[in-house]
């Protein structure tokens, strides 16, 4: 277990971590989103001691990580793939790993397997690919066969293949019971891999709950109704209208309404006579949901919006939003 | 766990001396001795530094001999002295090697990777010096050695082969190059970079001691004693002036433990 404890990181004019209060729970994979700056890696630099909180602590299993005997065989961490001397080889480079925690030098060869790598294990970690290189981080982070672990955007330049690979291996480690907490960008595998999940923004914790409910309190799920009757759809605006929702009317025949449910538009539809074809709730993808959560937060934002390539019904909820 | 011991869990073992710690001690160092010949650049580096002496000290020899032959001076040479003069080169090729040991992990970015293996900063320091420091003993009278045994034959006549002198400068030697290598850790610690250190060390064993040399003052030759490069030559070549083999032995541990304080001092407030 993980526990963030008031979690403040401060540079000289900004704040990276603004009083993050968290407590990462074992036995499920949770996804670590935000923003790029929003103090994703800094947290995990600072729950693996690298660096330093400015106020708070940080505990994996209620100790600060320097105060873990064998830290290795506690917390196994991936940060940066790179974190290593070119010149040495991945066995070498393992095996000074493993010697530092007592661990046997078996294991070496046992994470070596695992990952893929043991074909490989002589040669210079520098002629990697980005992909064997991440194969190679997280063989260290299993190295110590540990309890928790950390993984910063593990599947960063992992073929279709190795991604599979990584989710796989995400979820079997949490079935034994592990601490897993996966950062990662891309939603749509955090959609896959994660149980639960803790959103930043600007360093502040913008959400902490599981999947469905981040879902489910997005405002761009909305209830989609569909009426061969315009006149009576005209009405029934109307009525949602006094009720202060926020309906698109996408044609003359259809709506999208937010901030209510499938329940009550039924109801009042049916108080007002009006026949309907269709009538259901259209569900936010994860990536809207949290598109819309960190949408204030965003550091580095892009001088023009760029809306191709995501679900069809982006375009038009985000005005719904508007 | 009571705040309490966990403050004094944290105290003991950033010191790398508690009982319990000791294990870890260990492992630590063993996990550096592994880093340390798992990559080329050790090897070059000593590879370099016993080519850099038989060349230098034979070289030097030759020309201290040929000046006495020429001025009619009778004056013996220790066999062992050319090399400490070609000492003055050869250690950046040794110190080269504790410097990267330090340096290359920032560079590369595996610092990350050692503190998450082994997170008190004080018994990661501690764990390269243990490891560092002898191989620079073994490897600085090595070759003092072989530097002494290819100028011997050079020297003639003038050879002082007292091997009651030549032993301790040989020895002497080893020590000076291990003292270096801690001093070229502790500043690589404080500087991170490989570039910011070299130019470090290098300004401080060869830069300032030329400069200073150029001076006429009485004021400067003194300060001149004082610096570790200085102070290593009368340490090595074991001169009763101006404070005696002992005393030169001080100067260098006092440059040196100030470069590792330094190097503590970063390393326990900077962020890795």
């Amino acid at each position: 277990m993980i526990t963030l404890r008031g979690v403040t990181k401060r540079y000289d004019t900004a704040v990276a971590v603004d009083h993050l209060d968290l407590e990462i729970a074992s036995g499920k994979v949770t996804g670590f989103l935000g923003p790029n700056g929003a103090g994703k890696s800094t947290t995990m630099r600072m729950i693996m001691g690298l660096d330093r909180p400015t106020a708070g602590e940080a505990l994996i299993n209620g100790k600060r990580y320097a105060d873990l005997t064998h830290p290795l065989r506690e917390v196994g961490a991936l940060l940066e793939a790179k974190a290593l001397h070119p010149g040495r080889s991945a066995y070498s480079h393992l095996l000074a790993m493993a010697r530092s925690n007592g661990i046997p030098r078996k294991r070496v060869e046992e994470v070596l397997e695992t990952v893929g790598l043991e074909k490989v294990a002589k040669k210079k970690a520098g002629s990697f690919s980005l992909g064997m290189g991440q194969r190679l981080g997280i063989a260290s982070a299993l190295l110590g066969d540990p309890q928790t672990l950390l993984f910063d955007e593990p599947v960063n330049g992992l073929d279709p293949d190795g991604v599979r690979w990584v989710r796989e291996l995400m979820r079997s480690l949490a079935e034994e019971g592990r601490t897993v907490f996966v950062s990662s960008h891309l939603m749509s595998e955090m959609q896959l891999t994660a149980d639960h999940l803790v959103v930043i923004g600007k360093g502040k914790l913008l959400a902490n709950d599981t999947i469905d409910q981040v879902i489910a309190r997005s405002s761009l799920t909305a209830v989609r109704v569909r009426t061969p009757d315009s006149r009576g759809m005209d009405d029934l605006v109307a009525r949602l209208d006094e009720l202060s929702l926020e309906i698109q009317r996408d044609s003359e025949h259809e709506i999208l309404v937010s901030g209510s449910s499938v329940e009550a538009i039924g109801d009042i539809a049916f108080q007002m006579n009006l026949r309907l074809h269709e009538l259901r709730v259209v569900e936010a993808s994860l990536e809207q949901a949290y598109m819309e959560m960190t949408a204030s937060s965003i550091e580095y934002k892009s001088s023009k919006p760029v809306t191709a390539g995501v679900a069809p019904q982006q375009g038009q909820q985000q005005e719904v939003e508007a | 766990m009571s705040s309490a011991t966990m403050n004094t869990t944290a105290s003991s073992t950033a010191s790398g001396t508690s009982s319990h710690g000791r294990g870890q001690t260990i492992g630590a160092i063993a996990s550096e001795w592994t880093k340390l010949w798992s990559v080329k650049a050790t090897w070059w580096c000593l590879a370099g530094s016993f080519a850099l002496m038989a060349v230098f000290a034979p070289a030097l020899g030759t020309s201290i001999a040929n000046s006495y032959r020429s001025d009619g001076d009778n004056t013996d040479i220790p066999i062992a002295h050319p090399p400490v003069l070609a000492i003055n080169m050869v250690q950046f090729a040794v110190i080269a090697l504790a410097m990267l040991a330090i340096t290359a992990e920032y560079s590369t970015g595996s610092i990350r990777s050692t503190l998450q293996c082994v997170p008190q900063r004080g018994r990661m320091l501690f764990s390269k010096i243990a490891v560092i420091a002898p191989v620079m003993f073994v490897a600085g009278t090595l070759i003092a050695a072989v530097g002494t045994a290819t100028t011997t034959p050079l020297l003639f006549e003038y050879a002082d082969t007292n091997l009651g002198k030549a032993v301790p400068t040989i020895l002497a030697t080893g020590a000076y190059i291990a003292l270096m290598g801690i001093f070229a850790i502790g500043v690589g610690a404080a500087m991170r970079s490989a570039v910011g250190t070299l130019t470090t060390v290098f300004m401080v064993l060869a830069g300032l001691p030329g400069a200073l040399a150029l001076s006429s003052s009485d004021f400067t030759k003194k300060i001149l004693d004082y610096l570790p490069s200085i102070a290593g030559q009368h340490l090595m070549d074991g001169d009763a002036e101006p404070y005696g083999r002992m005393g030169a032995l001080l100067v260098v541990l006092i440059w040196t433990g100030a470069a590792v304080v330094a190097g503590y001092v970063v390393l326990h407030k900077r962020d890795a």
